[in-house]
Parts: structure tokens; sequence; C-alpha cells
């Protein structure tokens, strides 16, 4: 049997981010002082937009504000976030680290957990028709992906600046995945020029490719 | 002291910790951890809901008033995801290779071919109260709901490996699933289980949750079934079980989900090589009703909850109204078993008003008794430490 559905997931860091701004300040925090190591870098204004770029590559904002972390604990996880791919130049690294640890410290406030519609959730992955953006092309795709995409996402879509595309549920997502790539997200810049065509030849390449299993 | 009085850890010959509880002691297990579930989650709500701890990928949270049953509706069962699905694909094949005389390709249709089983059988994250360990440590800030019992259908694992025939210096078994990390240089998520438990009779290769085939998010189109052992062993999206002699490497075996050897001073660094990986989840119990704050009519004032443990089945479990000074055993319902939870309930005399809360504790067979305080350690997990709930009663 062929495929039957699928399903997209690393959708929705859209939807998080118009809730609050990029990333939120302190809204939720009581008051924090950054240590005198990380001064300097906790006064950079480029704190949130380092995060955006960065972190909520893969994650939601979420996981980041239920945090509550010395800055010895966040300079930790960001230098190991760094190592699994975090695009952070080296030298930005105490300001993220700084902008967590002040935002997100052991004397933050109290944290509230937000809900989910229980239907919503598997909705947020599960796969949809492909309306205006069917019957794409592989070959197209593929030269445009080369040109357009490839050069952050990598030769193979398996991620670089970018993150991983291959046998993702958004594949299956295509509106989804057009308005992601009209709006953009993290690092990648906004799109809105891309056409439904074009939607729809880089969906037919990016599903042809398939994991070594 | 804690008088022990018609205590099942007296006659388990259980040493109780020389302490009085106190309100400080119950404060870090309860409130002063700054995560609150947000009040909607509760059940009086008009539509189900999960607790959201995380969109990008999926981490949800089962609303504690859900834990008043033997099992949890899929529907608002916790998701957990590491760097979430793989796109949904019922043509996923499992490959079965390594330390085999055969090596196998199957279909999914061919795994349910075989013959089925059904095992009932908690699924708990390890990181499950992360949040209510102090001082707090990195991860997703689970309080109490990423844990679920469910009925899980599939094909024993031991099945699987007599077809491909296991050469006999084989000792683990490698686990990979169809989900790929966000970046190269992320690690793949691999675990690994020892040989003997993946030959347990117990130990299913699952394509049904609950009666209905698993969904995405919960690893369609299989995954592993582990009872008793911590939900980072129940790969989804399974595609690859390899036999070999040595167990999985990686950062997801040999770094994290790891635990300190022996206890530790809370939040002391602890070297490596006193960290060993974490198996099977230890004896808990977790009161439902009351919630914590509720304002109840007087009279009797019934107390529930669950209890279960991944090392023994359930022996009892006792509430304590009085913060510890007395306790008195619950009745349970459901079947014992490892890795696998029953309902408790006891009714309280409610006496005209005023505060009132309950402590439970649970043992199990063997003599194990839930500890008072859970162990800490540098990733949070395990949290079992004894559930307090205070309400107030008023007419």
């Amino acid at each position: 049997m062929r495929r039957a559905s699928c399903i997209a997931l690393f959708v929705l860091v859209g939807a998080c981010r118009s809730k609050g701004g990029a990333v939120a300040d302190r809204s939720d925090a009581g008051s924090t002082a950054p240590s005198a190591a990380s001064s300097l870098a906790a006064q950079s204004d480029r704190g949130p937009a380092l995060v955006t770029e960065s972190c909520l590559a893969c994650h939601s904002e979420e996981i980041l504000r239920q945090q509550r972390l010395t800055p010895a604990q966040w300079e930790k996880v960001v230098k190991k976030m760094a190592g699994w791919g975090a695009t952070v130049a080296a030298d930005d690294l105490p300001i993220v680290s700084a902008y967590l640890a002040t935002n997100y410290g052991t004397d933050a406030g109290r944290y509230e957990v937000g809900s989910i519609a229980a239907t919503a959730a598997p909705d947020e992955i599960a796969p949809k028709e492909d309306g205006p953006f069917a019957e794409g092309s592989a070959e197209r795709g593929g030269a445009l992906y080369a040109a357009r995409c490839a050069s952050c996402h990598g030769a193979d879509a398996r991620g670089q600046i970018g993150v991983n595309l291959v046998d993702r549920p958004l594949l299956y997502r295509a509106a989804s995945f057009a308005t992601t790539l009209r709006s953009g997200r993290a690092k990648m810049p906004a799109q809105p020029e891309t056409t439904n065509g074009e939607v729809a030849d880089l969906l037919a390449h990016l599903r042809r490719l398939r994991p070594a299993q | 002291m804690v008088r022990a009085e018609r205590s099942f850890a007296s006659r388990a010959g259980v040493t109780l910790p020389a302490i009085m509880l106190t309100r400080r002691a119950w404060l870090s297990t309860t409130g002063a951890t700054g995560i609150v579930f947000a009040s909607k989650t509760a059940l009086n709500a008009d539509i189900e809901e999960l607790a959201r701890f995380g969109g990008t990928p999926q981490n949800f949270a089962t609303p504690l008033a859900y834990f008043d049953r033997l099992i949890t509706p899929s529907s608002v069962f916790f998701v957990r995801s590491h760097f979430g699905p793989p796109a949904l694909d019922h043509a996923r094949k499992l490959v079965i290779d390594g330390l085999v005389e055969t090596p196998l390709t199957l279909s999914v249709d061919q795994v349910r071919r075989l013959p089925a089983v059904e095992v009932t059988a908690v699924l708990q994250c390890a990181g499950n109260g992360r949040a209510l360990h102090l001082p707090r440590v990195p991860g997703i800030q689970w309080t109490h709901g990423a844990m679920g019992q469910a009925v899980w259908k599939g094909v024993r694992l031991r099945d699987l490996l007599a077809k491909a025939r296991v050469k006999p210096e084989a000792a683990h078994v490698q686990l990979a699933g169809a989900d790929l990390p966000p970046k190269p240089q992320t690690p793949a998520f691999l675990r690994s289980i020892p040989l003997a438990r993946a030959l347990s009779p117990e130990t299913i290769v699952a394509y049904e949750m609950n009666g209905a085939p698993l969904s995405l998010a919960h690893g369609a189109p299989l995954r592993l079934v582990v009872p008793g052992w911590a939900g980072d062993h129940w790969v989804k999206w399974l595609t690859h079980l390899r036999v070999q002699r040595e167990e999985a490497e990686g950062f997801f075996m040999q770094t994290a989900y790891r635990m300190p050897a022996s206890v530790v001073e809370p939040g002391a660094p602890v070297p490596p090589a006193e960290m060993r990986s974490l198996t099977t989840f230890p004896v808990k119990s977790l009161i439902v009703t009351p919630t914590e704050g509720e304002r109840r009519p007087p009279g009797t004032q019934l107390v529930k909850g669950v209890a279960f443990s991944g090392e023994a089945p359930i022996e009892a479990v006792e509430v304590s109204s009085d913060d510890g000074k007395t306790w008195h055993r619950a009745k349970l319902e459901g079947e014992p078993g490892v890795g696998r939870w029953q309902i408790f309930s006891i009714s309280l005399a409610g006496g005209a008003g005023g505060p009132m809360s309950a402590v439970a504790r649970a043992l199990e067979r063997g003599g194990r008794m839930q500890p008072e305080r859970a162990a800490w350690n540098p990733s949070g997990y395990f949290w079992n430490g004894w559930h307090r709930v205070a309400w107030e009663v008023a007419a």
C-alpha cells in the first residue's frame, strides 16, 4: 500500500509568535537581576531576535517560558543546543543565555500552563487536502528547491541553518506549508511572492525524498 | 516521629522518615514550584482539553481529573515528542537485523497477521513530575500529567525475534523510530532494551491503543510497549530493531535518561561514571479527588486516586488526613500488575467544616514504599513523592 496520508507538526510557531510578540517580555515574571558576569550580555537588545531566530526554529516559545533556571543552567542548555545545530554565532551565545536567564530565571514568577482542545491536538499534525497546491512537478520543484531553499535547508533537505524537511507531516499540510513559506519562520525570511504552483512543485519534490532506514 | 498506626509501613518493615510532615515539605511538592494548570483544564469544562507544554513539537499533558479511572481516554492521553512525528505512513516497514540468522523487513500488515495480544499498562514519561524537583532542572516542566494507562494491542516482540532467530551472543535490542532530528548535528533518538526484557511476554510491538489504531502522535503505525519501563523505551514510529551485543550508543542512551546510582544531595553535580541508565519507574500514588483548593460540602469526604509501580504490583495505598500521624488503608479497584495502575478510594469523616487535607502513599509487593520525598536527580526523572491535597469543607 502506498502512503495513505500524512501529517504535520512544526507548524505553529507562527501562531505562537503572533500571541505575544516574537519572544514576549517578562509579562509573567517577577523581578530578576542578571548576574554581574552576564549583565553586559543582558543589556543587549538583540536577545529577543536571537532567541526567535535560533531557539524557535525547533521549539515553541512555551518550552522556554516554563523553565526556571539559573544563569549557569541556561548557559549549559544554550551551549548544548548550539552543539546540536542551533544557529547562534559563538559571540552571541552569552546574549542568548543572559536573555533567557533574565526572563526565565529561578525567581521568575508563576508560569501558567495553557491548554489545547483534545480535538485540536491531532488536527495540528493531521494531513489535509492539497487543494490549490496539488499536482506539482517534482522536477520543477527540485530546481526551485536548489535555487531558493538548499542553501539553508541543505541539498538533501535534512537541515542546516533551516530545519529538516524530509518525511515531515507539514509536507502533507500544503496550506500550512504555503503559509509558513510566505510568512517566514524563525530565521527564514517571508517569501510572499511564492505562487501556488511553486508551492505545489516544492511539495512534489520534498515528498519524494525519503530517509534512509 | 510519624506514628504508623494501622499502617502497612510497620507490617512491611519499612522505615518511616524520622520527621513530621512540615508545611514547608509539602510546599516543595506543590505550590512553590510556580507551575500551575490553567483552571480551564479541569474536567468541568465543556470540552476535553490537554495541558499544553509545547506545540512545536507537541508536548501535551493529561489533566489530573482524568486519572480517576482505570483507562485514560486516547483523546486526552499525554503526548511527548522529542522531534515531532514523521509523516503518517502506514506503509512504513519494520526492519529486524543485527545479530539474527534471518534479517526481516515486515509490513504493518505482516505484523498484524501474527498472533495478537493485549496488554493494559501505564505509559509514563521519565520526566513526569520534573517541575516538582527542587532545585529545578531543565526539560519539560511536567507536573503530574505525563502518564496514562491504556490497553495496547500488538504482537509480542519475542515472537518477532523468534522469526528472525536471534544469535546466542545477542544481549540488547537497539530501537529506532522514523522521527528525524531537526538538524544533522542533533543526535538521533536511539534507545535499547536488554534482550531479557525484549523477550518478556509483556513487551509488545503495538498497533492499537484503547481499541483503535494508534494515532500519529502516539506512534502510528507501530510503537514499542514495555510495561513498567519509562516512556523513553516505548519507541514510537518504530522502524528498526537491531539486535546487538551492546546497548545503543549516542546521547539518548549514554547521556540522557540516566540517574545517579545512589541518592545524591539535591542540586549536587553527579559525575557521569556514577550515572546509570534508567529503566523501571518507581512506586507512586497520586490523589485525583479532591483537587487542591476545592470547596466541598460537609459530610463524608471521598479521596480517590491512582497508584502504580513499574517494579511490582501495588500491595496497598494508605491515606492520612492528619499529615501523617495516622494512616488508613484505601480500597483498591482494578487488576494488580507490574506497570499497571489501580484506582484507590477512601471515605474520610468530614466534620463540621473548615480546612481538610489528605496525603497518599503506596506500597508495592515486596515491601518498597513510595518515599515521602522523591530522590532529586540532575534531569528531574521519576518524581514520586507523597501527594498532598488540601481543600475546604463549607456548607
